[in-house]
């Protein structure tokens, strides 16, 4: 028996949990280089379980659920835009050419000064949404945020809620305004 | 088919979400260990077994069972994470940098744990084989799945499977040689 296939059989056997074959065996009583090989390969099976199973880290499960909504929202757009009615005649779409076209230019030229912005704050809404994905399962957490809404509601003035039921886009627009300018000052 | 993990699949082929759930559970960690060993890099490892879900999701209108629910996750996962190495690799190249050195991150996350030159070392070693010599051991020493499923996941003869667990093997007891105990008598070991 060549060393090769004695070596081939030893891993072969090894996985397969079965004896080496009788040939194997007896070569291997006699063969130094075959008795180094297998002997590192026992002593390699201890060093594979140095690297140990990786568990999944918290919020694994929240930031998945989050993606796999994303995709059926994205699924239900895409279907909703395959089965919606096209009444495109054969030279309509000359007449939609140059305005797309137009309008695809001075888009570019906005979303590209836009897009670095955008980018940037996605970056950091990821990484706010990370940090923030470590606490929110806390129980303790949970019950403030339950305290927190009820107290808000209880502080609120009726009229105030009513105008921000009337007025949603207006009340929106005036916090914004705030943020960036909280003094008031012009 | 005897496997109640297709039965689950079928399920939520016909519409039911809460059996996707169920599958998600039952593999999301073997799925996370698997990844993390093709991959070497936890986070990577985690966006990947993610991805692998997703795919999953998405496969469930085409979904034939023809093996075993874990075979066809497995494929899934491997050919996921055979691209994005792939594609890691070809970024490297592109900027002149060395593959071995670059396409593993497991080196920051052995860093962090007691024993970790060994686990340095092995993960250096293990991201120095080529893919599908990786793969076909991790699939069958880590996974603990039989040379023909192992074969079955990524697309090739039990034969062809057996030759490279071999030479992953082989490999890898070259480059850690200084960690192998002294050579013992190996047939009182059999
Ligand atoms: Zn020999």
């Amino acid at each position: 028996m060549r060393c090769e296939d004695v070596k081939a059989a030893f891993v072969a056997a090894h996985y397969a949990k079965s004896e080496l074959d009788v040939k194997a065996q007896a070569h291997l009583a006699v063969c130094v280089s075959c008795n180094e090989f297998c002997g590192a390969q026992l002593g390699l099976d201890s060093l594979l379980a140095a690297a140990p199973d990786a568990t999944p880290r918290p919020g694994f499960d929240t930031r998945f659920f989050a993606r796999l909504e994303g995709v059926k929202k994205d699924t239900k757009h895409a279907e909703r835009a395959g089965v919606a009615p096209r009444r495109v005649t054969r030279w309509s779409w000359l007449a939609l050419a140059l305005p797309l076209t137009a309008a695809a230019a001075v888009s570019l030229v906005v979303w590209q000064r836009h897009s670095a912005q955008l980018v940037e704050q996605a970056r950091q809404d990821e990484a706010i949404a990370r940090d923030l994905e470590l606490v929110e399962n806390l129980p303790v957490v949970q019950q403030l945020d339950e305290v927190e809404a009820y107290e808000v509601l209880a502080e609120a003035n009726v009229d105030d809620l009513d105008r921000a039921m009337r007025a949603p886009d207006d009340t929106h627009d005036a916090r914004d305004t705030n943020a960036v300018n909280p003094a008031g000052a012009p | 088919m005897d496997d109640p993990d297709v039965a689950f699949m079928l399920d939520f082929a016909r519409g039911n979400d809460e059996a996707f759930v169920t599958l998600y559970r039952s593999y999301r960690d073997r799925m996370v260990s698997y990844c993390m060993r093709l991959l070497g890099d936890r986070a990577q490892a985690e966006e990947a077994a993610q991805d692998v879900f997703l795919k999953l999701y998405g496969a469930r209108a085409s979904y034939q069972p023809q093996s075993r629910f874990s075979t066809y996750l497995y494929r899934i996962a491997t050919h996921h994470c055979f691209n994005l190495r792939a594609r890691v690799e070809r970024k490297l190249v592109a900027r002149g940098l060395p593959i071995e050195e670059h396409a593993s991150g497991a080196r920051d996350a052995a860093d962090a744990v007691a024993n970790d030159e060994l686990r340095a070392a092995l993960s250096e070693a293990l991201s120095s084989l080529p893919a599908n010599q990786r793969a076909a051991l991790v699939l069958v020493h880590h996974e603990g799945l039989s040379y023909r499923e192992a074969a079955g996941v990524i697309d090739v003869s039990e034969s062809a499977l057996k030759s490279l667990v071999h030479r992953a093997r082989e490999t890898l007891t070259g480059r850690l040689a200084t960690w192998l105990p002294a050579s013992a008598e190996v047939k009182h070991a059999l």
